[in-house]
């Protein structure tokens, strides 16, 4: 007799026992339904917020991976590059697009004023495929090819320098010999980014133009986009042995607040989910030990015609994996309808100059994983388990004489 | 006192509920509090850096910050703006772009003059040097640390200023490197010159001429009123800005951290609310037998109600109570001393972010979360207690 536990009596033993008191157990079912409907949304909402600042710093000319040379970093100049072999094509697992290119510190004057900004030489077919340019408002005219004589700068720019499409601007930077060099450029084009920093930063021509005012064939970065942020240390790898002279480094390496940022985040998430859970289990043990206290007499009979502690322990588990099951199918159902609500995004434009700090952009789309799903689901049954332990013991501990003669 | 018996009666239970609001509510204050202190540690921390709490500029400067929108008459318009009542110090600024050349080397930035004296009561920049040291007069440049590391330049090195003057012609100013500071600030650290006012105004042909004066108050809370004082002083083409329009990413980002976290907080409140709903569920379905007997010696229903709504009250009192008791003496020591907050400047690296996070308790937060509870727990008794009105004494008292 004492061989098998008698799974489905104890499984029907808890659901009745639920169903008896419906009245509360909606309420607690409701409670655990809310807790994991939101902290799923937040959860996504929060997937989401990384999602952009990956785009966000990604696109920002970083790329996912960068080779630069050494000292780059701390000395941005044209002595600090390096020479890309001819027809150079980057053979990486999970490549998106690539590009190289040259950037300098540099000024840019028009007839009204002055300014400090990147110069960045590009080829303009690669750099639509990676870069935030593919998704800037232009006015006027794109490069048309590396060695596209004209610039284009950002409206914000524009404004300082009170100056228009079509009109000439003069660049002055630092040449390969060291010595400065200047040259007149008229302007193709003005974009407008998501951010004024952006177009206050990134002035724009061709690749081989700036090589040719620096007097250099180098380039001064390589920069990789991947389909899967995952890929990225393999990625590294593999251009860092190709480039054996070099650095090759990830985002997270080139853009350290970011990378924090972007932990911060994960770590946000179980905190959050952490703190929802301690306020569920107040309710689900009171609840528990209720219904464990209410059938003493009951538990005290089992137990008189013998039923093995053991047995009884898990019945009381089951109760509150059972409810706890079920509240938390809900609830992610009910969060997954909350994120299909929200997936035209949450528009946050009223917050511009803020949200640029916390590397967001204008609208907030939801992205639910399924890791996550699964997350919630395995942890809030973790909980259901820690929950029951204290009413489980309890239901343990009742003496059969005594709880008889109640 | 009857209701205070009854939560009693069922003590593990009451405890577990009162524990259950007790949580929240401490959560809650501490939350508030941390998020209070780490608003004004912020708003602290940038203002003081560098922006002042309020400046005065010409009223196109803000949007346009060219050499050409000036104060005239600084020095006057700065002694008035010091005997102001709230004003605590003034500190007059010219602000141009310019080609900066070490050697060979060449990169634009802000040249900033300034009054090294003034600077250093109102500016904690003065003293975020990493090497050499603060301006002192004469031909002197303090410059950020990632500028110095493009420049290659260090203490003792001559830095060559080439601007344009108001008028379009050249603006060139020769002075020595004494100083290099690190704020962790990109902006400044890659794009900042300072050098004593004199120097730049004789080098920019500006006369008695500059682009703000930044002001510091006594109080914060009571810059509106400084405001209307300025403003008053003011000539029509000077504006006075408070730290809010000179800072919006902060005040944003401010108020984004702020919804985020209602949202958060509110959901809190609602799941403990549906766990309080569940204990007066159960503590009236409990006590049926005993409700019945009541109704059958003549108490009305409203009465029960009234009952069971003074023991939700006192539910949330001793709840509040408890979270409070252990809550105050940490937050007042919070308040204190902080939590340091070493190894978090990269993530806070783009605001300016102070060393330690301190508590900030305020009376009306630590009076509103309570009262949150008191509330909610009043409507969660309610709900199961209208129940009680249609019950039935003769089948309540059948009831085991």
């Amino acid at each position: 007799m004492r061989t098998s536990v008698p799974v489905k009596v104890l499984a029907q033993l808890s659901a009745r026992n639920l169903w008896r008191h419906r009245r509360r157990n909606v309420m607690l079912l409701g409670a655990i339904v809310l807790a994991v409907a939101f902290v799923l949304l937040a959860n996504s909402l929060l997937r989401g917020w990384q999602a952009q600042m990956l785009d966000t710093v990604v696109a920002n000319l970083t790329g996912h991976v960068k080779v630069l040379a050494p000292g780059y970093r701390d000395d941005p100049s044209i002595q600090r590059g390096f020479e890309l072999p001819a027809e150079y094509q980057p053979d990486l697992p999970g490549l998106d697009g690539w590009t190289s290119r040259v950037r300098v510190p540099g000024v840019i004057l028009s007839e009204r004023d002055t300014r400090g900004v990147q110069l960045v030489g590009i080829d303009p077919a690669q750099e639509l495929q990676i870069s935030f340019l593919a998704d800037v408002l232009l006015e006027g005219e794109f490069l048309a090819s590396p060695a596209d004589r004209r610039v284009l700068i950002g409206a914000a720019l524009a404004e300082q320098l009170e100056t228009h499409i079509g009109r000439r601007i003069v660049l002055m930077t630092q040449g390969s010999d060291g010595r400065n060099r200047e040259a007149g450029y008229r302007i193709a084009g003005i974009y407008r980014a998501s951010s004024e920093s952006l177009e206050k930063v990134f002035v724009f021509t061709g690749r081989e133009v700036l090589q040719t005012l620096l007097d250099s064939e180098a380039v001064t970065e390589l920069s990789v986009r991947l389909v899967d942020n995952g890929q990225r240390d393999q990625a590294r790898e593999l251009l860092q042995r190709q480039f054996a002279e070099q650095e090759a480094s990830t985002w997270d390496e080139l853009e350290p607040m970011a990378a924090s940022m972007f932990r911060f985040v994960d770590t946000a998430m179980l905190i959050w989910f952490s703190i929802m859970m301690a306020a569920l289990a107040f309710g689900l043990v009171n609840t528990l030990v209720t219904s464990v206290m209410e059938r003493t007499r009951e538990l005290g009979m089992l137990r008189a015609i013998g039923m093995q502690p053991g047995v009884l322990l898990l019945q009381v588990v089951m109760e509150s994996l059972m409810i706890v099951f079920l509240g938390v199918l809900l609830g992610i159902g009910a969060g997954m309808l909350a994120v299909y609500a929200l997936a035209d995004g949450i528009d946050l434009s009223q917050w511009t100059a803020g949200i640029e700090s916390y590397y967001m952009s204008s609208v907030l789309v939801p992205v639910l994983l399924p890791y996550d799903v699964l997350r919630v689901l395995v942890l809030s049954l973790l909980f259901g388990l820690l929950a029951s332990a204290f009413p489980a013991w309890r239901a343990v501990r009742v003496e059969p004489l005594d709880a008889m003669r109640r | 006192m009857i209701a205070w018996r009854n939560l009693w009666r069922n003590r593990r239970r009451t405890l577990f509920t009162a524990g259950s609001i007790a949580f929240a509510c401490l959560l809650l204050m501490f939350s508030r509090s941390l998020q209070l202190g780490s608003y004004t540690g912020m708003i602290d921390a940038a203002t003081e850096l560098f922006a002042g709490h309020a400046q005065v500029q010409h009223r196109d400067f803000l949007d346009d910050p060219r050499l050409r929108y000036r104060i005239d008459n600084a020095t006057d318009l700065a002694r008035q703006l010091a005997s102001l009542p709230g004003v605590v110090q003034v500190a007059p600024r010219g602000q141009a772009f310019a080609l900066l050349s070490v050697d060979e080397r060449s990169f634009g930035a802000q040249v900033m003059g300034v009054e090294p004296a003034a600077e250093q009561a109102i500016s904690t920049l003065p003293t975020s040097l990493v090497a050499g040291r603060y301006l002192a007069s004469g031909d002197e440049a303090y410059i950020g640390s990632t500028l110095a590391r493009n420049l290659g330049a260090a203490p003792g090195d001559e830095l060559v200023v080439l601007g344009t003057g108001p008028e379009g012609g050249v603006a060139a100013l020769a002075v020595t490197v004494v100083g290099i500071f690190q704020t962790g600030q990109v902006e400044l650290d890659r794009g900042l010159v300072q050098v004593p006012l004199d120097t730049f105004q004789q080098g920019f042909y500006l006369d008695n001429q500059v682009h703000q004066l930044a002001l510091a108050v006594d109080d914060l809370a009571a810059l509106e009123t400084v405001r209307g004082d300025v403003e008053a002083l003011l000539p029509p083409e000077l504006a006075f800005r408070s730290w809010q329009q000179l800072m919006p990413d902060v005040v944003q980002a401010i108020a984004i951290d702020r919804a985020s976290n209602r949202l958060f907080y509110g959901i809190l409140v609602l799941v403990v609310l549906f766990s309080i709903v569940n204990t007066f569920i159960m503590t009236v379905f409990e006590r049926t037998r005993e409700f019945g007997m009541l109704l059958a010696i003549g108490m009305r229903p409203w009465r029960l109600i009234g009952m069971l709504q003074l023991e939700a009250l006192w539910l949330a009192v001793l709840g509040s109570v408890i979270a409070g008791l252990l809550a105050v003496p940490m937050l007042a020591w919070l308040s204190q001393v902080g939590i340091p907050m070493a190894g978090m400047e990269d993530l806070m690296g783009g605001f300016a972010f102070p060393s330690h996070l301190k508590a900030e308790i305020s009376l009306v937060q630590m009076g509103a979360i309570p009262l949150v509870f008191v509330i909610g727990c009043q409507m969660s008794a309610l709900l199961p207690a209208l129940r009680l009105r249609r019950l039935d004494p003769v089948e309540a008292l059948r009831a085991d």
